[in-house]
């Protein structure tokens, strides 16, 4: 019976996550931002930073929430880990900003470790989880608010030192390209756990934890992977984040907000797939500044109020027409037209 | 050999499974047949890691199962389908039986080698890319098999693989599970087509109310009169 292994023509590699004309928009725009950062404005660079570090969230959440399905509603905790580290580490001159990275990682690591050993430990399923984890996060929120160590409610200035060590740049170039090696290397991780055991049983787990577990797949193990790998890889963002504002506060590095764009992100550009968080998160910043500007114009400068009701707005009518998000609706449309003309077998 | 050692499960007052014992050879099938509620699907769950039994042990040769959890009785050995289809919807054909597979192997290309050679196996070979989404039932039936089979197990629990298909179609799928235990998989059965239990079973047990009413072949099941008056509805009386 060896012998006999059929050979089925693939549906391709691109053709399963997206198509190829996506893939090469990606990488041009990747190296388009390589190329031109010395030529746009220090607002535009800004601006495009914070893209891809919402980008880079958001496929950091996509490791619990997309491919393991886990609605985690707590990441902005360890974001806070990542960029209050950087600030702790500058302000109290602990040592160079850099070294907070590691300490942040691992700080995230353990603190999602025990997490999710107390909710998946109760089996927290769905809602439920989704409400623990966001009721985590306001505890951690009030924590920082009621410590003179973290600054209370007004937060932390990470003092500015000279040197590579400190991330101390004439301008956010660096930051930029930091960002973009970020994305590309968290796409490839990605798509590196598409192909791995850890990476069926994660989508399995998601689909039907039941039928998971009845072929080995160990779901409360798999939960607290994912978890601990999203909480560690959303670290690396926050502190990116603390290094390149420089400031943190309670009010927003904890905040929904920022769990929000990650999900959002995500959910945007397709749960589960490995580009549509790259852009979903982008398409994130891109309607966060269009709708500041519009503020701007009115009279207002910050997004608060109608900008608001236009931000859900755009999702609500985005998620209408692609319920599995941009990336993942051309992928199920690439799906239905297998149906339609079966894929030819050799013999 | 799985053995079933005196099982009670009971949820609250309710017992649903009462003293029952088995032995389960590899080389044999044994079907499990019984009126609806007579805790056919509740025993699987024990067999199988998901119900903890509340009395009574489930040893596959000489190692104790039922103090284990589904997914390590599952690399055990025991492989189940589930009654009502439990496909992973979001997942193709292929992907959907390489979970399966991955229980064996850390190796991508391994674990599509053995997926694909399971669906040709069970007839899904010219359906790998669709998404489980859009298979009807037949075929979803068969995707259970393929999943449970593709863990490589000693046995196959097959909880009422046949229902929704019709005669031809259960008697292809029963042909297909033969073949299946032709290659030294041990099959169990829990079956209502009482033409495909009189064809596939060397031993049928009865249950009724969580007793077992009857054991032996299944021409002698078939013909008991307490099977046939708990199960068939036929009055000796």
């Amino acid at each position: 019976m060896q012998e006999d292994i059929i050979r089925v023509q693939s549906p391709g590699y691109f053709e399963e996550r997206g198509g190829l004309a996506l893939w090469l928009a990606a990488s041009g725009f990747l190296l388009l931002l390589l190329a031109i950062p010395t030529l746009i404005n220090p607002y535009y660079l800004r601006i495009l930073t914070i893209g891809l570090l919402y980008a880079y969230l958001a496929s950091c959440w996509n490791f619990i929430g997309g491919y393991a399905g886990q609605m985690s509603l707590g990441n902005a905790i360890f974001f806070g880990v990542g960029s209050y580290m950087a600030a702790i580490f500058a302000n109290y001159n602990v040592a160079p900003i850099l070294f907070a990275l590691p300490a942040a990682v691992i700080f995230a690591g353990v603190l999602a470790m025990v997490v999710a050993k107390i909710c998946f430990r109760y089996s927290l399923r769905g809602i439920y989880f989704a409400v623990g984890t966001l009721l985590l996060a306001e505890i951690v929120r009030i924590i920082a608010i009621n410590s003179d160590l973290l600054g209370r409610s007004q937060g932390l200035q990470a003092t500015a030192r000279d040197g590579f060590l400190n991330l101390q740049f004439a301008n956010d170039v660096p930051f930029l390209y930091i960002m973009v090696a970020l994305c590309v290397g968290i796409i490839a991780a990605s798509l590196w756990l598409e192909q791995s055991k850890l990476g069926f049983d994660m989508v399995a787990l998601r689909e039907q934890e039941s039928a998971a577990r009845a072929l080995g797949v160990d779901t409360d193990q798999v939960k607290q992977k994912a978890f601990v790998i999203s909480a560690m890889l959303t670290a690396v963002g926050g502190f990116m984040y603390g290094a390149l504002i420089r400031f943190v506060e309670p009010g927003y590095d904890l905040s929904l907000a920022v769990t929000m764009i990650m999900v959002m992100g995500a959910v945007l550009g397709g749960r589960g797939t490995a580009l549509g968080p790259f852009v979903g998160g982008i398409i994130v910043m891109m309607v966060q500044e269009f709708l500041t500007a519009m503020g701007s114009w009115v009279g207002t400068t910050s997004i608060s109020a109608l900008a608001q009701m236009f931000y859900g707005l755009f999702f609500v009518v985005v998620i209408l027409f692609f319920p599995k998000g941009i990336v993942g609706q051309w992928i199920r449309r690439a799906a239905d037209r297998r149906m339609v003309r079966p894929v030819k077998q050799k013999d | 050999m799985l053995t079933a050692q005196d099982i009670d499960v009971r949820f609250g007052g309710l017992t649903a499974v009462n003293d029952v014992s088995f032995q389960a050879p590899a080389d044999q099938i044994l079907s499990i047949i019984g009126p609806n509620g007579a805790g056919k699907t509740t025993l699987f769950a024990v067999l199988s890691g998901f119900q903890k039994p509340t009395r009574g042990e489930v040893h596959l040769d000489g190692h104790l199962l039922s103090e284990s959890p589904a997914h390590l009785v599952s690399r055990q050995g025991i492989a189940r389908t589930f009654q009502v289809v439990r496909p992973f919807p979001d997942m193709t054909v292929l992907d959907n039986v390489m979970v399966g597979a991955f229980a064996r192997t850390q190796n991508f290309e391994t674990a599509r080698d053995i997926a694909n050679r399971v669906l040709h196996k069970v007839g899904l070979q010219g359906k790998l890319s669709f998404l489980a989404a859009y298979l009807t039932l037949p075929d979803l039936k068969l995707l259970e098999v393929a999943k449970a089979l593709a863990t490589q197990p000693k046995y196959l629990l097959l909880d009422e693989v046949m229902a929704g298909l019709n005669l031809r179609e259960q008697h292809s799928v029963a042909s297909m599970l033969e073949g299946i235990h032709a290659d030294g998989i041990g099959i169990l059965l829990v079956e209502h087509s009482l033409a495909i239990v009189a064809r596939m079973s060397d031993r049928v047990i009865c249950l009724d109310s969580g007793k077992k009413i009857a054991e032996g072949t299944a021409s002698e099941v078939l013909a008991s009169k307490v099977v046939q008056a708990a199960y068939m509805g036929i009055d000796h009386g």
